[in-house]
């Protein structure tokens, strides 16, 4: 094993290894994610996205990296640009939003990052970047890495060589500690603390200090006399890289994505480095002893830590020897897989298959070293093959990212999350405690279903102490100045292509298809997974720079068929991005050229314009279920023009939970009547099964395709009006739209509209539900006299909880989503009504905050939850009747 | 706006960006074409980059020093292209575009230039108006 690892650590590569670049393997994000998860970590600088909605607001507090630093790594700046903005250019606009930015949180310095859309109208961000750094006196540095020139870890390079070229060795060790100072050098000694010259100086590259990794690494280090000098970039202040070319040692951690810093400095600065891994024991040791030679450490001083930290571990590893024998199967990204073999190697796991999708070829050459030659190396990572290796192998757990949780999690396999979006740390002697413990409460939780024992619940305890002591150092903003127009900070939208994304998942057996670089769907694809806690079907064209010149229908022809023979889809929506909207691609002629070409084919095959410089979540979901109430229209015959009795249909809107769809299905059915629900999004509450690529349990073709023979349709929320409108408009069906379906006097409407249609009375269990909402009115009504409650929610949810808020006498102020940002928020609120991501404006504001919306995500059961009829109604008047209570007690 | 392409016979798209020892430079205008220039880096096949990889500096110099040496092009046509290299032309804002199969520099140069009069993207039409 050590003579394996010593192989691992040579610079060189002395197996015969074959030159294969291949962009799958580069990551399944873009450019621009991988350019952001580089730099954004440095947390007192400001990461300014220069393009529409969809990039910032699909990624912003979506990395789980850490820092003490700053807190504008969770803050989410975007320019939002608009159709006007492509048209006419928008360097001006992206001038005046690095000024408000500045502005608004007067950070270090701020990153501006191109984005597909500004990259391909050709805006010029280097010039409007100096022209701003003159006028503000600070860094202002551009980041030039559009989605579409290739695959995230081609991101990562170009980051990489961003702070190459902007930041490192433009800035001097901090005064007083200068190495050549000799006063500064007396002075140092005097005030009894090292200077600089005389400490081991190392900078960390690659480490992005994920859910705290570097917090278990540092102490350690320290130890041994190590002292960090710069990260690059977990837990970074901007300052300290500038002066990272004064260490006297570079450490690379599992990451050869940015090994051209290392190099660069190399023949710059002339410092050397080393690659290490912190994952696990055996390289931590490893690790400790590489960069102490390097350093000059004593040898007897970092075996005497070594050992002390290895007794210590073991001690702790002892509750965890039934680990021993377990097997795993491993998919992770690949600059991370194995030194994950490592460590679970260190616990005694054995590993039966390894996912290499995403690795490179150095990659499976160091796995098959710590493994041998015979090492179990699968190129197939579909969820069905995961799924199969799992059980062919009698494994006991899968190690993954978090993508693959619901995989494992509908077959009853035990789960770890590794990759960036976990919220535990692994690294370093108690990382591996910390591995160790997660993967043994995921086995005992399968096992016996058993809720976690009070010895492990008082460790968590332990750490989330820990973890809150780190929170007490980062810094806090007040806000002076109004935001400018210019950026959105914290932005509420959502872009289209998400909301058409969200409709698709209630139609069944369908595959969205998003027409632009990878990674607009691969970052929405995390988003949607946080969000509704389960697979979401949905594929990208995967557009990169020669489709960007050249032409790119190929790619939607290749993508169609390829998942047609694949997946045996009966619905492939194409939905177009800012890219391929800008680009001037024709998607909705090379699909009807596409459906000449696979006439066998029962699948149908839609185009939804989903550009994402306009409008939002909301719209575009709307527009989706436009294109599917198209379906409908083609599939009408004249001559049976007899409507289906006690059938009609219902159009929902986004804006309600998986929850509410089969609620709604059984307020209907209570009154006879045969709902088909458009589309119907029940499935996504936990019930679906089976594994695949595709949207499962929602409205099937068939049922479309009957709209058209209904008596009657309902609209649910106003962004639904059009669909029904456009049935009216093609099969003279009446319709009647409902703007809300929750609250009182709103939940009445619906069910004497029901009545109506059914021509039956209001079904004794409502009529009880409504009395007990009454009830529960009386009770609560104390609470919301005189409160002023914010709501920052897509239009239609906003409408209909400003209804049942202001029936309990609250003051109601709706915030304008697509208008407006979160950090802009201001008012003397009780009570914040809007998304996951408005946790830290809750409490600039002072007020709590009530989750509801898009994305939900730090908070259980929002797909649960009934938020509609008399039932979620009173649900919703206690919960935050509840928060408004608490706020009066305090 | 100059156009570059890898090739090993100054007639077809046929060589990985590291590899190519020439590469032939056209400018391209909203008219038409026409050849500029022979640019050479090695006779045959240029192994300065491919030697080198795995010995760090050295190596990423070899890269460096290509690049910059095609920094006044706007697109550069070859049939593969590594990490590094594709980072560094990225920063330069210079379009790297991947072939599938080897295929005609005149070929090529037709398919661009009837996009270019079509319907270009727009920072292509804003990269040919520029000069």
């Amino acid at each position: 094993m050590l003579t394996s690892i010593d192989k691992l650590l040579q610079s060189g590569c002395d197996t015969e290894s074959k030159h294969k670049v291949c962009r799958s393997r580069g990551g399944e994000s873009c450019a621009f994610d991988g350019a952001m998860i580089v730099l954004q970590p440095i947390a007192n600088a400001a990461h300014l996205v220069h393009g529409p909605i969809a990039c910032c607001g699909n990624s912003w507090e979506g990395r789980g990296t850490l820092s003490s630093k700053g807190s504008l790594h969770k803050i989410g700046f975007t320019t939002d640009m608009t159709e006007m903005d492509i048209i006419y250019g928008s360097e001006e606009k992206l001038y005046n939003a690095i000024l408000q930015t500045y502005e608004s949180v007067k950070p270090k310095a701020i990153f501006v990052y191109a984005t597909c859309v500004s990259g391909l109208i050709g805006e010029d961000i280097e010039t409007v970047c100096k022209k701003a750094e003159a006028e503000l006196g600070i860094r202002v540095i551009p980041v030039n890495a559009p989605g579409f020139v290739g695959p995230k870890n081609l991101g990562n390079r170009i980051a990489g060589e961003v702070l190459l070229d902007y930041v490192i060795g433009t800035g001097d060790l901090p005064e007083g500690d200068s190495p050549d100072s000799t006063a500064s050098l007396h002075c140092a000694r005097k005030s009894g603390r090292a200077p600089y010259s005389e400490e081991r100086l190392i900078n960390l590259i690659g480490e992005y200090n994920i859910a705290g990794d570097l917090w278990l690494v540092e102490p350690v280090l320290k130890d041994a006399g190590i002292r960090i000098l710069s990260r690059i970039t977990g837990d970074a202040a901007f300052e300290e890289i500038t002066y990272a070319h004064k260490a006297k040692l570079n450490v690379v951690v599992c990451s050869r994505a940015l090994i051209n810093i290392a190099r660069e400095m190399e023949r710059k600065y002339g410092i050397p480095y080393v690659e290490v891994s912190f994952f696990g024991k055996t390289e931590m040791s490893k690790a400790l002893k590489v960069i102490s030679s390097k350093l000059k450490v004593e040898s007897s001083k970092i075996e005497a830590i070594i050992a002390k930290e290895e007794k210590r571990l073991q001690e702790r590893l002892k509750t965890y020897e039934h680990l021993r024998g377990k097997k795993a199967v491993l998919y992770t990204g690949g600059v991370k897989s194995w030194s994950f073999i490592s460590a679970l190697l260190d616990l005694g796991i054995e590993i039966v298959a390894v996912g290499t999708k995403k690795s490179t070829f150095e990659d499976e050459e160091k796995m098959k070293e710590i493994l041998g030659q015979d090492a179990p190396l699968i190129e197939d990572v579909t969820p069905k093959n995961l799924l199969r290796l799992l059980k062919e192998n009698n494994a006991d757990i899968l190690v993954a990212g978090g993508r693959n949780q619901y995989l494992a999690i509908k077959e009853g396999y035990p789960f770890v999350d590794v990759n960036q979006e976990r919220h535990t740390a692994y690294a370093g002697y108690d990382g591996l405690v910390n591995l160790a413990e997660q993967i043994s409460n995921g086995i005992r939780f399968y096992s016996n279903q058993q809720s976690v024992n009070s010895h492990t619940q008082s460790l968590c305890e332990a750490r989330s102490a820990e973890a809150i002591s780190k929170d007490k150092g980062l810094l806090r903003f007040a806000r002076n100045d109004r935001q400018g127009n210019d950026v959105l900070i914290n932005p509420l939208k959502h872009s289209q292509s998400i909301g058409a994304a969200i409709a698709f998942q209630g139609i069944h057996k369908a595959l969205p298809i998003i027409h632009g670089a990878q990674g607009c769907t691969f970052l929405g694809k995390v988003l949607l997974t946080k969000h509704f806690r389960e697979p979401i079907a949905l594929a990208s064209t995967k557009l990169f720079t020669e489709n960007v010149v050249m032409g790119s229908e190929e790619n939607i022809t290749e993508a169609v068929k390829g998942f047609i023979e694949k997946n045996n889809p009966e619905l492939i929506g194409i939905l177009t991005s800012g890219l391929s909207e800008v680009k001037g691609d024709d998607a909705a002629s090379a699909i009807k050229n596409l459906k000449f070409k696979i006439q066998d084919s029962r699948c149908q095959i839609i185009n939804v314009a989903t550009p994402d410089y306009e409008g939002g979540l909301e719209i575009g979901y709307a527009k989706a279920v436009e294109a599917l109430l198209h379906i409908a229209e083609n599939s009408f015959t004249v001559h049976s023009s007899q409507f289906t009795e006690r059938q009609i249909n219902v159009i929902v809107g986004s804006h309600l939970t998986p929850a509410d769809f089969t609620e709604l299905r059984e307020i209907i059915e209570s009154f006879g009547l045969r709902s088909i629900i458009l589309p119907d999004l029940s499935a996504l509450d936990g019930s679906r099964q089976g594994l695949s690529a595709l949207s499962l349990g929602g409205t099937k073709i068939d049922e479309i395709k009957e709209m058209s023979k209904s008596e009657f349709t309902i609209a649910i929320g106003a962004s639904m009006e059009t669909s029904a409108k456009q049935l009216k408009d093609r099969f003279n069906i009446e319709y009647k739209a409902l703007e809300s379906i929750a609250g009182l006097r709103d939940t009445d409407m619906l069910m004497e509209t029901l009545s109506m249609l059914s021509g039956k009375p209001i079904p004794q269990k409502y009529e009880r539900q409504r009395r007990i909402l009454i009830d529960g009115m009386r009770d609560a009504h104390f609470y919301y006299g005189s409160k002023k409650i914010c709501t920052a929610l897509e239009p239609d949810l906003s409408v209909q909880t400003s209804r049942w808020l202001e029936e309990m006498g609250a003051e109601v102020f709706e915030v304008d989503v697509n208008k407006s940002a979160l950090f802009s928020i201001e008012g003397d609120f009780d009570l914040l009504v809007s998304n996951s991501h408005a946790e830290d404006t809750a409490k600039r504001l002072g007020a709590p905050l009530y989750q509801m919306g898009f994305p939900v995500y730090k908070v259980l059961g929002n797909n649960h939850r009934i938020t509609i009829g008399y039932w979620g109604t009173l649900t919703m008047i206690n919960e935050a009747a509840n928060l408004l209570a608490k706020e009066v007690h305090q | 706006m100059k156009v570059a392409f890898a090739t090993t016979d100054g007639v077809n798209v046929d060589e990985h960006f590291g590899r190519a020892g020439m590469f032939a430079v056209y400018e391209l205008t909203n008219d038409g074409y026409k050849f500029l220039e022979m640019r050479k880096f090695a006779d045959g096949r240029d192994s300065a980059i491919e030697e080198t990889k795995g010995l760090g500096q050295v190596h990423d110099d070899r890269v460096r020093s290509k690049v910059d040496k095609l920094a006044d092009c706007k697109i550069v046509y070859l049939t593969e292209i590594g990490g590094p290299s594709a980072a560094r032309l990225a920063r330069k804002g210079i379009m790297p575009i991947k072939v599938k199969e080897v295929v005609s520099i005149e070929e090529s140069l037709r398919m661009l230039l009837e996009t270019v009069k079509k319907l270009p993207p727009p920072w292509l039409k804003k990269a040919i108006n520029s000069e």
